[in-house]
């Protein structure tokens, strides 16, 4: 009996696990992993989740939030460009320079994403600026 | 006491002047008066879709940067060549790019196709468009390709979301709407 509960626990959290990764991946076909190189200098992994189509040739408009003024401005370089095709298997890494802002809490990325062989949009991911201290 | 009247049936109904949010979320549907909106021709001269009153439009929103999008730019060349009628006008708008970047693409390639600057600014316009109004259009069409035939009268006969493989089939279909607006249009 306990182990017939153990199992549909485990067979439960798994399906949860699972749907959540979908989920995760119907939300948002960009993977993002971010750690500081220096003061002033995020390092951004980027990688399609599943095999999405993120166009290269759209390249990626990186944005930073000051929350004290609710403002969204452009990090430098403001377009990170890399040719043509789709980001497939691989990773992208990325140098975005950050103005030496404390109140700058969050980035987005805004890039191409094709759905289908037919259509294409634009859309953001929003992440926070990992704290400085765990560089 | 009866009261005589002429009922004139109104072939054209001027094109809204703003559009109301409810409209703009929900996209322009066929059979829904195209709103107006404002955009740039290559030489910098402002537009808006109402100054192509009483001529058919076929709309285009494209980016070179979509894949989709360049493979039926030939396509929609040939359907252009083929359709030759100065009561159509073709307006291919950029979306989400410089329109610079949209120019090259097209000159380097060859194409004819009259392109005009839907004033997107850059690639993090979302809802790069604006109303006659000056307001920023948040309405659904984040996806490209999309494709609109307008006809005279201003209505939306014709929407293609996403890209066609074969755009030189309706050249019978732009035809027909031709005639259509022409039994409706005085």
């Amino acid at each position: 009996m306990l182990k017939l509960l153990t199992l549909t626990l485990l067979v439960t959290t798994l399906n949860q696990s699972v749907l959540a990764e979908m989920q995760n991946i119907e939300k948002e076909p960009l993977l993002v992993k971010t750690k500081w190189l220096n003061y002033d200098k995020l390092q951004l992994k980027l990688q399609a989740s599943n095999q999405a189509k993120i166009s290269l040739e759209s390249g990626f408009l990186i944005e930073a939030l000051d929350k004290s003024e609710i403002i969204w401005s452009p990090v430098l370089p403001h377009k990170f460009k890399f040719g043509k095709g789709y980001l497939m298997s691989e990773k992208v890494i990325l140098e975005a320079k950050l103005p030496d802002n404390p109140y700058n809490t969050g980035l987005r990325i805004t890039y191409g994403y094709c759905p289908s062989e037919d259509m294409c949009k634009y859309q953001s991911v929003d992440l926070l600026i990992p704290p400085k201290q765990e560089i | 006491m009866l009261t005589a009247c002429s009922v004139t049936p109104t072939v054209w109904q001027p094109y809204p002047k703003k559009l109301d949010y409810d409209t703009a979320k929900t996209g322009w549907k066929k059979g829904n008066l195209a709103p107006d909106f404002k955009f740039k021709t290559v030489d910098s001269n402002e537009k808006r879709l109402s100054d192509y009153e009483g001529k058919i439009v076929f709309l285009h929103f494209w980016g070179s940067w979509c894949k989709p999008c360049r493979r039926e730019i030939p396509q929609i060349e040939s359907l252009y060549k083929q359709i030759d009628n100065p009561d159509i006008e073709f307006i291919l708008l950029n979306m989400n790019e410089e329109f610079e970047t949209s120019m090259a693409w097209m000159k380097k390639r060859g194409f004819d196709l009259p392109i005009f600057n839907s004033m997107s600014g850059g690639q993090s316009d979302k809802t790069p468009m604006t109303d006659v109004s000056g307001n920023r259009i948040p309405y659904a069409l984040e996806y490209v390709p999309k494709t609109f035939v307008i006809d005279r009268n201003g209505l939306i006969v014709f929407r293609q979301d996403g890209s066609k493989t074969n755009w030189t089939s309706y050249v019978e279909v732009i035809k027909n709407v031709i005639t259509e607006s022409e039994h409706q249009y005085p």
